[in-house]
Parts: C-alpha cells; structure tokens; sequence
C-alpha cells in the first residue's frame, strides 16, 4: 500500500475535518482521528456565531441547528443585563456538525478519513514528513496539518513548543440539563468572581427546554473544582433540574506564539486558537482550518515548504481584520489582574451600558458611534461585550474606535 | 511507585492535563491516560483537572 500523500490531517474534529474539506480535491490526502467514530465523544459547549456558519458554510440547510437563541442576559453578583441579539448566535449539534462535515471530505473530496488511529509521533524530514501511528504504521506527507485538539500532543513532536502555562487554560464542567426554567430563547453568562473565578457560567439553551450548562475558571487559581462549582450553582439555581450527561473539559486560550514550522501548521484548538474571552474554539477552528488550507493549496503547486513559505498561515490568521485574538487575549489579562472592586466597576459600567438595547447585525455602526464619546474604559467594555455576542464584525469596528 | 496516580473512574479524558504537563509525558490513548518516565513533580496536572481525578500517590 502507498503510504504517501500530499496533505496528512491530524484530528478529526471541526479543524482538521474543516481544513480537509478545504484542500482541493485533486490532491492526495488522509484524515487521522484516533477516535473509533467521527462525531464521538463530544466536550462542547455547541455555541457558534451566525456570522461564521454563513461565511463558511454557504448551504441554506444545514441539518446540525440545535436552537437559534435570541437574547443574551449577562450576570453579574446581583445585577444582570439583558440584551436583544437576534440572529447573532446559535447552538448546534457538534456530533452532527462533524459527521456533516467528515461526510463532505469523503463523498465530495474522496479523501480518506482513518478512525480509531492514534498518530503518537511525527518527524520532518528533508522532503517529507513522517507520522508513526499507535500500532507502528508509518505514514509520510509533503505537508502536515496538527489539529489534536486541546491537548495540543503533537506539536512538541516537530518543534513547536505548545505546552500550555496554567494561567491560560480553563478548567470546565459541563451538565446537559432539563428544566423548564431554561428558556430556549435565552443564553446566560454569569461572570460572579464567587459563582466562577476567572472565568463564567454558562447556560447554552439546546430547545426543548434542555440546556448546556456549564463552568469554567482559570486553573491557576486556587478555588475549587469546576464540577462543585457547578453543582453548588445548579443546586441553588436549577434545583428541579435533570442531568442528562456530564463531563469535564479544559479549553486552552493564548494563541501559539509560532503556529507553523517545516512543513507543518497548527490549528483550532491545538493551536490554543480558542477565543480568549468566552473560549468558544468553533468558530477560530473554522477560521484557521481555512486558511491553512488556503497556505496547504497554494505550497503544493510549488516545492518550496520551508517555515518561511508555511509562516504564510500565520500571518493570514494574524492579518484577518476581522478579529483580533490578541486584543482580546490582552482584555483577558486586564481582567484577571482587577480586584473586585475593579471588577465590581467594570462589570456594572457593562451591565449598565448594554442592559435594554437592542444588538441587530445591520445596525452596529450606530450602535457604536452612539458610544463612541466615551472614554477607553468603556472601549474594554464593549469589547467585552461584544466578544460574548461573538460577533467578530462588532468587534471589528469597536477595535478600530477605542483601541487606536 | 509513580509520583501521579490517575482516578480512570473520575477522568473524563478532556486532555488538560496533556496540554499542561511540560514535560510531555502524559499520553491520552481514546479510552486512558498513560504517565511515563520523566514526570518533573510540578503539580500542573493536578491543578488543571477539572474533576480531581489526578492526584499524587501516598
């Protein structure tokens, strides 16, 4: 059997399977996951923006549509915001999102997609690249794609240094609840220092009543466990309600400072491409997975794939105007640093300027000029916001008002 | 004796502890954590688990 290919992918979650679908059809490429089936398990918390299904999904029907929510309420000790955001954000079935998308890159591209395959070692050599798999196979690629995920394993292998430092990974639990006091209509963050330290609860609603509720904190911090936490906040809160699965989880954030070598990229989460703020790696999965595939499509048509060629990647994630995971990596760290009484401050400036309005896609210039007199601490605010509706457009805008 | 014992019925396999461990010895197969040789005795591990399923021995 010929074991070698144009393009090897590394993880079949929603960046290596995106970034498979990506790669045009006329190469020769194969998709590792070392799960049995693709779509299995699921760690998530299924929330993904509108903006970034539509720019890289153009299908009218997609069949993974969980529940399209319409308002957001923001909490905060005993204050909360409430804000109307149609059409900003959705849930989706992530099982069925990958299958969705695994179906695409075998039936349409007829790339091979290898489950239950372990890839524990990768090596770049002089004109290939060389992954060993579990049982000892050998497979050799002109290019690799790293999509492992959030244990981000095989980027040590060739170089790149991902080992992730405590202060930028969140400990998460999560309890798939049924209770008639989720509304469907509705996703919650609450922000309380005591409820979450360094981080947020979260109630993602899946319709039906049922809802993704989670938590997660900033593990260098000495509290307790997330699945306490959660379970003191349901007990007071959701007392009635059902658990339908649980489980733990850990999303990584900070951005790799190097996110390519020889050869290689790193994307998604293996590439702690996560949004800083509300740790959502879906849609940055997408986006990275992208444009590697962009970079992967045009190295090959050459014979030059040396890190200066690959860097390409990089700076076209880094040049994407329409998000900046920098600034918000810098807004995490501002809050990390405030005491609670800064906290207590900004949190109520947020509350207090957000609460009642309306957030419609069409309409952000005026919304943001309507708050652009203000001064740089109210920039941070909105940013803030902004990032929890996960809009990268607002985002946009606001970056270029308050942040010059 | 291993310095990190590793509760297979609390561990979810969520993989932070992986991305933390910084001497890369912590290998997670699809149904188990594997420790080998080399484990630096840093406590990252168990500080990121979000269930408390990795702990030190005795």
């Amino acid at each position: 059997m010929d074991k070698n290919y144009d393009v090897i992918i590394v993880g079949g979650g929603p960046a290596g399977l995106y970034a498979a679908y990506k790669i045009e059809k006329s190469y020769k490429v194969i998709l590792f996951e070392k799960d049995d089936v693709i779509g299995e398990p699921i760690i998530c918390a299924e929330g993904i923006s509108n903006n970034t299904l539509k720019q890289f999904f153009k299908e009218s029907d997609l069949p993974f549509i969980r529940n399209r929510f319409s308002k957001l309420k923001v909490k905060y000790k005993d204050l909360e915001a409430n804000v109307d955001i149609p059409d900003m954000g959705l849930i989706i079935d992530r099982s069925k999102f990958e299958k969705y998308i695994a179906d695409k890159v075998k039936k349409e591209n007829n790339f091979e997609i290898k489950t239950g395959s372990f890839v524990v070692d990768a090596k770049v050599e002089d004109e290939q690249v060389k992954v060993i798999l579990e049982n000892g196979e050998e497979y050799f690629g002109k290019i690799l794609i790293i999509a492992d995920g959030v244990e981000s394993y095989l980027p040590n292998k060739v170089g790149i240094n991902s080992v992730c430092n405590l202060i930028d990974m969140y400990s998460c639990y999560q309890q798939v609840i049924h209770d008639p006091k989720v509304k469907d209509e509705e996703i919650i963050f609450d922000f309380t220092p005591s409820v979450a330290p360094g981080g947020y609860l979260w109630v993602f609603p899946r319709g039906n009543n049922e809802a993704n509720f989670g938590l997660g904190i900033t593990s260098s911090l000495d509290c307790e466990k997330p699945y306490k936490l959660l379970n003191e906040y349901r007990k007071k809160n959701y007392p009635d309600a059902k658990i339908l699965r649980e489980f733990p989880g850990c999303v990584s954030v900070n951005q790799l400072s190097r996110m390519y070598t020889d050869r290689v990229m790193v994307i998604g989460d293996s590439a702690r491409a996560a949004d800083p703020i509300t740790g959502g790696g879906i849609d940055n999965a997408l986006r990275t997975a992208n444009f590697a595939a962009i970079v992967a499509n045009s190295v090959l048509k050459g014979k030059d794939f040396s890190a200066k060629r690959m860097s390409q990647y990089q700076e076209l994630v880094e040049k994407d105007n329409s998000y900046s995971i920098k600034k918000q990596n810098q807004l995490r760290e501002m809050i990390l640093k405030m005491s609670e009484e800064e906290l207590d401050q900004f949190f109520t400036s947020a509350i207090n300027l957000f609460n009642g309005k309306k957030i419609l896609s069409t309409d952000f210039y005026s919304t943001i000029y309507s708050f652009k007199s203000s001064f740089k601490a109210i920039g941070m605010v909105i940013n803030f916001m902004g990032s929890l509706m996960k809009d990268k457009y607002l985002l946009k805008i606001i970056m270029r008002l308050m942040w010059k | 004796m291993e310095y990190i014992k590793v509760d297979k019925e609390k561990c979810g396999l969520c993989g932070g502890c992986v991305a933390v461990c910084p001497a890369k010895v912590i290998i997670m197969y699809k149904d188990r954590l594997e420790i080998r040789d080399g484990c630096l005795k840093c406590d990252k591990c168990i500080k990121v688990c979000p269930v408390g399923a990795l702990s030190k021995n005795g």
